[in-house]
């Protein structure tokens, strides 16, 4: 279709809209409610009960400090609460840069170019966690063993038949699928920026 | 209350705009509404700010097209319900079908478009002229004439293929 013809199509389009009037003022009323009522519920409920969980984790992690009686025990507690506590800060980080946003200040080519770079941002983070995430799986296990029963785990070498196959596995599975996404995102959100730039 | 009645007042006079935005950005019938009212909710959210500092046609534009980006990525959610009735409807069946597939080839033919392309083409189809889209988009006058040749390019070329 050519651009004369679209232009005439939406000129026709656009009378059949102009005929119809749909709105009401207890609709618009009911739908900025709705939509309020949602937004708060959707924001603050899942990453707000996700970060707690993180935080009293740490918590526990902190007063039972005493516990972890090895070198190594020490070190897979401080990785674990660096972990539990760095996670829930970058989520409400993120959410607290999505609500500053002002939609109607900026203009279109500045709202893509925000976008694509949080994209771009948000790729980074994700990658840059995959090996976080990897220790955190690997030591939660023992550390969890150690704080709840005083086992140690890292010396039960049945254990870690299992476990340390199944887990690279899951790295290993997780990671390429993950990387396969994330590769493709980037060379999406990179063209769309050499667009913008032109 | 009087505040309130205005935006309202707003609105109604422009819904054409907005259901036009979300027919160019929303992939189907429960994105369409689900992104309708998103974009009514930013209105409202930014109106406070708005005080008449630009046309209101064009703060209009603004906000719709950058909720339409926001929610580009968004995971697919389940629409609350309430009674928006989003599909067109002309005086008979035969009209009826004739709308409908207006939109399934304007849809079609937009859909080859990236998302720069989609805002340029929308404001374009609107009749706005280039210094009108280059308020709402923060494109160059200039830039925005070489974007919208290279679109009119493509459209061609998709039909010689």
């Amino acid at each position: 279709m050519e651009l004369d013809e679209m232009k005439s199509l939406w000129g026709e389009l656009s009378r059949d809209v102009e005929k119809q009037k749909v709105l009401t003022d207890k609709l618009i009323n009911q739908m900025i409610q709705q939509r309020y009522n949602t937004q708060i519920r959707r924001i603050s409920v899942p990453e707000t009960i996700g970060a707690v969980l993180c935080v009293i984790m740490a918590l526990v992690v902190i007063l039972n400090a005493a516990k972890l009686d090895t070198w190594y025990f020490q070190l897979c507690g401080g990785l674990a609460v660096l972990y539990l506590l760095l996670f829930p800060f970058s989520v409400l980080r993120s959410i607290g840069q999505m609500k500053n946003i002002n939609l109607a200040e900026k203009s279109y080519k500045e709202s893509l170019l925000d976008y694509t770079r949080a994209a771009r941002r948000f790729i980074r983070i994700q990658k840059l966690g995959i090996i976080p995430n990897f220790i955190f799986t690997i030591i939660a296990l023992p550390l969890a063993g150690k704080l709840m029963s005083d086992k140690d785990l890292f010396q039960q070498a049945s254990v870690w038949y299992w476990y340390l196959p199944m887990m690279i596995l899951f790295l290993v599975v997780f990671s390429r699928w993950g990387l396969g996404y994330y590769k493709k995102m980037t060379s999406k959100t990179e063209a769309l920026l050499k667009e913008l730039e032109e | 209350m009087e505040y309130k009645q205005e935006f309202i007042e707003i609105v109604k006079a422009n819904e054409g705009i907005i259901y036009k935005i979300t027919l160019v950005y929303a992939d189907d019938p429960e994105d369409q509404k689900d992104l309708y009212q998103e974009i009514v909710y930013q209105l409202w959210k930014s109106f406070e700010s708005f005080r008449n500092e630009s046309k209101i046609s064009t703060w209009i534009y603004r906000v719709a097209l950058n909720t339409s980006i926001a929610q580009l990525n968004k995971r697919k959610r389940k629409v609350d319900h309430y009674p928006l009735e989003l599909a067109l409807h002309a005086q008979n069946p035969e009209a009826d079908s004739l709308m409908e597939s207006r939109i399934r080839r304007l849809r079609n033919e937009i859909k080859k478009l990236n998302v720069v392309e989609k805002g340029l083409i929308l404001l374009y189809l609107e009749g706005k002229r280039h210094d009108e889209i280059a308020a709402i988009t923060g494109f160059s006058v200039s830039n925005v004439g070489t974007r919208l040749g290279r679109i009119k390019g493509k459209l061609k070329s998709q039909i010689t293929k």
